[in-house]
């Protein structure tokens, strides 16, 4: 195995000055459950790693201005444990099947986002939710909705010297007032009850007016080169009465708009049947929760 | 370098360490602490499993710099942490093992008491419940359990399930893992309370006798629970190079040029071998002698060996295997069986003179045509299956190193320590006498551990370099080298008449044995011959291919060739019920091998034949929960499937099958039963033990067993065919009851009566109330120079091979198994929810051991129809990462009713036969014909898919 070295910088300002040397081959490390896994088979080769755990400023989850803010090296354990993540429903059904309690403890969220696998467990579920996310350099620092993140498999909008400093999540609506009660849901398909790697996922975020369905977002992870937001067939259901017909036609929309492919896990029509099928039970699965 | 501080187990440790170092590494090779496993190195397994800072870690892919200042707990701190809370009891520290200190005996195991408080509950219980068998995930095993108890004092199954979701155990000894781990919460909630060892819940067996028939826990369970047991990578040698194996880069390829000077260049490389250096044979194998050790004219699968290299660590030996230059000239892949067969495809390996033809196997019995003419109903179908890797949880590693007199010493895990002293011998040129092999404990084997791996490569590299080298597989290596189970092709024709009586049965079978021999002729001859089902059926006819490819080899694998047959002849058995309009249970039964029954190469049933009273408790206990309980959730299929299924004990086939044991008597009243039988989790040193101590009328604690070293122990033949325990076991009996012959003559005189009208019993010797205890009568039978050892070598009654009239094996055993299934008609997620099982093994020697083996090939089986699949392409192996392997996990582990039928085989120690695969064979039909009732559609091809279920399913198909 190469050599490489370690920086445990303790502060944000430590960091980031390292990945200002704009070193190609200087890489942040969260949890490690992706790099150190991948750095073993060879799969990356970085020089040095510059390890976030003792980053105090990219911790901690506090509740203000109708924002969540979630710092960066919240781990997935984290989430399933703290109550302030209680509304975000869909958030923490993708920690609770997430890995192992034991990988679910070193994992973060923001090395689940800086990974961006397409199959990546809380991308759905954050782009369901509408995050936001923020990224600092030495020079600067900026927040663009998740949505916009995503370029391609492993690609990213984030600049080498760039961190992920948190992720904000809207915790009332701005649209609307804080009486309509809002739902989320997930679910994870793996193949023959291995849930390790996700054929497809789904998450759903709904908003509710009586028997309308006032908002909705849907988010596909899987089935893409990146995980997507499936809006036509949000268009379906947003603002219309929630009725089996609807839901019909959503979820069948929600598979003609991803473009799986095919592999030895699945084929792409399997992906796609599968879209369907689980765009309508989390969207029930939603509406019942109210 | 950095210095590391941290506390393990308690006590300040400091040592140097590189950014690239991991925990599991340091704690192992750095400080001694051998009891943290490794299985993968890529977080899947949890065999790495250590605390740190109180919360669990996967220590493969922790780094090391990481646990500056940290509290860690291993293995060999986890009773500490128990006897702490309780005051007054003694306890042993975890202590450091020094690394380089071994004993000069092989795997001795140590008879001690598992009573002993110095155990944490857990530990205690799990050896108990009889929740470890080959022990490798054991110790990540517990500590994650520690973990879970910590923080949920009452875990359901449900949560321990979730906890443990990832912490694979291959021997599947999970629902015994589950009641430990219930029994131990039990106990830390009422701390104060006495220890209870709490008899686990086991199928009625008959009454034991004084030792035989009880559930006893394993002699080396202690060793295995606290992380003392060593595996051959838990061992170390002072200066001990590290060795690194060259792969093929292609699947088949001509060598063009070899160079090597660049990597020998390399500072810290000692030696860096081809086939140039390769003294003796060139070739190695089990029976035919085909598999280059090292590559010379061409490379025929991914994982061929082409150089190898010792270096002073193992990165360098790794760096150096990147500057050996190989010009390859790629030749046309030969990827599957059927084409490997045409005459227009290119031979890959011509090692028995027929081309790319291994073997062609044919079974016939009766007139096959006419048997067709007779048949009212006629079922042909096709089945397909792919590869499957054994996964042991422990990789590959062997250790050589040259002793002071100029012999070779190689220390490995291995299934047939006497067969790897051969090849050993035969490539380096030298004689056996010279070579001495020493079995480490084995983590986990399966049939994978037959061939070799790195025994000869690391004997030529200790030769060449004069020192100690040690070859560790990665996950990746191991998977990519090891031979597989056959991937087949299986066309089954069966005939039967309206009544349901079979009058033929028919297939043709195509076996991909890979790139090389192996037991690939052995294993698809099993195949051939279990073709026609556990069933007497009148017109035989079976043509079986066993095939060279460029794929990996493929040889033993538990099952050996009848995992994959079964599938074929139950589905169709199955088909043929519902043709019929008959109960499934109803048609085997009607064609049950009885006694007085012919099986399909001519062999007469003579005894020891329970298949009926299998089928019986199934069906009973089947019908019964039908009965009672069956509420599928509205939206979710239930179904139960049922298939039953037979399997020889021994080599058989005329090979002379035999065992030699040796018993030796001490002056303490112990006794020690020595054999080269490997141990690889099924239990036999328990069965050794037990038998002499029953023959010797010894305590079970009193008997040590020594295995696998031949230069101390006697050749027990090969750990294959689920024979030992009764070869090995009646080699062991022998010697017991000689022993204790010589013993009685002296006994005699003092105890003033005829040899055989003394009782050993409990310790002692006795006659009418007079006694001497047993080590008395030892230290007497030396003062009058009577051997105090004993040797039998135990030939199993002679068989005959295929295609001569006589018996082929010696006996069989007999299985039957329903499963209740539920499937996601929306998906096609399938999941086992149940499997009733009955199994006829003639004797249970230890019932505790034997649910062992049952739960365990059950899990494995469930494996093989749903979640596992080896994955090659054009001969380049997918699957090459544990990632890309799923085997069933703890959250898998279907609720298990078993049934044990002891009709026994006169021959067999106390009645008994074997158990080692019988219990993995049904599994995979059961599940697949249950899901042909839940949906209608028919499984052809392994693992069930569930894309093509579910499209066959939409698509009104009848099958996949
Ligand atoms: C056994 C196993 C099971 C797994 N199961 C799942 C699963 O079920 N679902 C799933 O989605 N994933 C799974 N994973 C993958 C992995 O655990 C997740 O992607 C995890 O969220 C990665 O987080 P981490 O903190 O460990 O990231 P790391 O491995 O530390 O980093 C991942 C990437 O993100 C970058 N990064 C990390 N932190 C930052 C930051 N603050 N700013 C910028 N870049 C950053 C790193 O440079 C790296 O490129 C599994 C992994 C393993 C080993
Ligand atoms: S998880 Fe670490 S060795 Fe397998
Ligand atoms: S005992 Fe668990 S892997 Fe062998």
């Amino acid at each position: 195995m190469r050599e490489f070295d370690l920086l445990q910088p303790k502060t944000l300002n430590d960091a980031l000055e390292a990945l200002a040397q704009n070193n190609a081959t200087i890489r942040p490390l969260g949890g490690g459950t992706d790099m150190l896994v991948d750095l073993r088979a060879r799969r990356v080769q970085p020089d040095t790693l510059v390890a976030l755990q003792g980053v105090n400023e990219l911790r901690g989850v506090t509740r203000a201005n109708g924002h969540l803010h979630v710092g960066a090296s919240t781990t997935i354990a984290e989430i399933l444990k703290n109550p302030l993540f209680a509304p975000f429903n869909a958030l923490r059904q993708a920690a609770s099947v997430f890995a192992n309690p034991m990988i679910r403890n070193s994992a973060t969220i923001a090395g689940n986002i800086g990974s961006a696998s397409p199959a990546g467990d809380m991308l759905p579920p954050l782009l369901a939710l509408n995050a936001q996310i923020e990224l600092v350099s030495r020079n600067e620092t900026r927040v663009m909705p998740l949505s916009e993140f995503f370029l391609g498999p492993r690609k990213t909008a984030k600049r080498a010297d760039e961190l992920i400093s948190s992720i904000q999540l809207l915790v009332t609506s701005n649209q609307s007032p804080v009486s309509n009660p809002q739902s989320s849901a997930f679910y994870k398909l793996g193949l023959r009850q291995a849930d390790a790697i996700s054929l497809v996922s789904v998450a759903v975020w709904l908003e509710r007016d009586g028997e309308k369905i006032r908002d909705v977002r849907i988010a596909l992870g899987a089935v893409a080169p990146r995980p997507m937001r499936a809006t036509r067939a949000e268009e379906i259901l947003r603002g219309q009465i929630f009725s089996e017909t609807n839901l019909k036609e959503s979820a069948r929309i929600a598979s003609t708009e991803c473009s799986p492919i095919s592999d030895l896990r699945a084929s792409a029509d399997y992906r796609r049947r599968m879209i369907a099928v689980y765009v309508r039970r989390m969207i029930e699965q939603a509406w019942q929760h109210f | 370098m950095t210095n590391l501080n941290m506390t393990v187990n308690g006590k300040p440790i400091s040592i140097e360490i590189e950014a690239n170092e991991y925990l599991a590494a340091a704690l192992r090779y750095k400080l001694g602490l051998t009891g943290t496993k490794i299985g993968c190195d890529e977080a899947e397994c949890g065999a790495c499993t250590v605390i740190v800072n109180g919360t669990p870690v996967d220590s493969c892919i922790y780094p090391a710099l990481k646990a500056q200042g940290a509290e860690v707990l291993t293995i060999e701190g986890l009773a500490q942490t128990w006897a702490a809370t309780e005051p007054g009891v003694a306890t042993e520290p975890g202590v450091a093992t020094e690394p380089g200190v071994v004993t000069e005996q092989g795997v001795v195991t140590e008879p001690g008491s598992v009573t002993t408080p110095a155990l944490h509950p857990l530990q205690a219980h799990f050896i108990h419940q009889g929740a470890l068998q080959c022990g490798y995930c054991t110790p990540g095993m517990l500590m994650q359990s520690k973990h879970l108890l910590d923080h949920n004092p009452n875990p359901t199954t449900d949560e321990i399930k979730v906890a443990l979701k990832d912490t694979l155990c291959r021997c599947g000894a999970y629902v015994a893992i589950m009641n430990a781990i219930q029994f131990a919460a039990e106990e830390m909630r009422e701390p104060n309370a006495a220890r209870q060892t709490v008899i686990p819940n086991l199928p009625a067996t008959k009454a034991p006798l004084d030792v035989i028939g009880k559930p006893l826990p394993r002699p080396d369970a202690i060793a295995k629970a606290t992380g003392a047991a060593k595996y051959t990578d838990d061992y170390a040698f002072p200066d001990m190079l590290w060795g690194a194996t060259l792969r093929a880069k292609f699947p088949h390829a001509k060598i063009l040029k070899l160079d090597v000077a660049q990597a020998q260049a390399l500072p810290g490389v000692r030696a860096v071998l081809t086939h140039h250096d390769v003294p003796g044979s060139k070739n190695h194998g089990l029976i035919y002698n085909d598999w280059p050790v090292l590559c010379y004219d061409k490379v025929r699968y991914q994982g061929d060996a082409v150089a190898i290299v010792a270096a002073d660590t193992r990165e360098i030996a790794q760096r150096a295997l990147d500057l050996i230059e190989v010009a390859y000239e790629p030749l046309p892949v030969v990827d599957n069986p059927v084409d490997a067969l045409k005459p227009e495809t290119i031979i890959v390996n011509d090692g028995t003179g027929h081309g790319n033809l291994l073997k062609h196997i044919h079974v016939e019995k009766g007139d096959i045509d006419k048997g067709f003419a007779e048949a009212d109903v006629i079922i042909e179908n096709e089945y397909h299956s792919p590869f499957y890797e054994h996964a042991f949880m422990e990789p590959e590693c062997s250790i050589g190193r040259v002793l002071e007199n100029g012999r070779i010493e190689v220390i490995c895990g291995s299934q047939i320590p006497y067969e790897d002293r051969r090849q050993i011998a035969a490539a380096l040129n030298m004689e056996e006498r010279e070579v001495r092999v020493r079995g480490a404990l084995i983590g986990g084997g399966f049939g994978g551990k037959e061939d070799i791996a790195a025994q000869i490569h690391v004997a030529l590299l200790a030769k060449a370099t004069g020192r100690p080298v040690k070859m560790l597989y990665s996950r990746h290596e191991s998977l990519v080298s090891h031979p597989k189970r056959h991937a087949t092709v299986i066309r089954v024709k069966t005939g039967a008449k309206q009544d349901g009586t079979l009058v033929a049965s028919q297939a043709t079978i195509y076996g991909d044995s890979g790139a090389y021999a192996s037991l690939g002729d052995k294993v698809m001859t099993r195949a051939a011959t279990h073709a026609a089902g556990p069933y007497a059926v009148p017109n035989v006819k079976i043509d079986c291919y066993a095939m060279y490819t460029n794929n990996p080899p493929a040889g033993a694998f538990r099952g050996f060739g009848v995992t994959q047959s079964a599938f074929a002849v139950e589905s169709n058995m199955d088909e043929l019920a519902h043709q019929l309009n008959m109960d499934p249970f109803e048609l085997r039964r009607m064609n049950a091998l009885r006694i007085g029954s012919t099986t399909s190469t001519g062999q007469v049933v003579k005894e020891s034949a329970g298949l009926l009273e299998c089928i019986r408790l199934v069906e009973q206990e089947v019908k019964r929960q039908r009965d009672s309980n069956l509420q599928s959730p509205v939206s979710k299929l239930q179904s139960w499937g049922f298939a039953a299924a037979f399997k020889n004990t021994g080599l058989g086939g005329g090979a002379p099958d035999k065992s030699a044991a040796e018993v030796e008597v001490f002056e303490d009243g112990t006794a020690e039963v020595r054999s080269s039988a490997a141990e690889i989790g099924q239990g036999l040193p328990t069965v050794l033990a037990m038998i002499t101590a029953e023959e010797l009328g010894l305590p079970y604690e009193n008997v040590r067993v020594l295995l696998s070293d031949t230069d101390l122990t006697p050749d027990g033949g090969p750990t294959t065919a689920s024979r030992q325990t009764f070869v090995t076991g009646n080699a062991a009996r022998y010697a017991a009851k000689g022993m204790r012959e010589i013993l009685a003559e002296t006994a005699s005189e003092y105890l003033d009566a005829a040899p055989a009208q003394l009782t050993f019993k409990d310790g002692y010797v006795s006659q009418n109330g007079h006694k001497l205890p047993f080590a008395e009568i030892v230290k007497r039978a030396r003062q009058e120079n009577r051997p105090t050892r004993y040797l039998h070598e135990y030939f199993a009654p002679a068989t005959k091979p295929l295609g001569v009239e006589g018996d082929m094996h010696f006996g069989f055993s007999y299985a039957a198994q329903a499963a209740l299934i539920e499937l996601d008609p929306d998906t096609g997620e399938t999941h086992v929810l149940k499997i009733v099982t009955a199994t006829d093994i003639g004797r249970a020697l230890n019932p505790l051991a034997l649910q062992g083996q049952v739960e365990g090939g059950i899990m494995m089986c469930l494996g093989n129809a749903l979640t596992e699949e080896f994955i090659v392409e054009k001969g380049k192996v997918w699957s090459d990462l544990f990632a890309k392997y799923k085997m069933p996990s703890i959250k898998h582990t279907p609720e298990i009713v078993s049934f044990i039928v002891e009709d026994e085989i006169s021959a067999g120690p106390f009645g008994a036969k074997g158990v080692g695969e019988i219990s993995s064979i049904p599994t995979t039909p059961a599940i697949t014909n249950a899901i042909y009732n839940a949906c209608g559609v028919r499984v052809r091809r392994l693992p069930v898919d569930q894309d093509a279920l579910l499209l066959a399913m939409r698509a009104g198909k009848l099958e996949t």
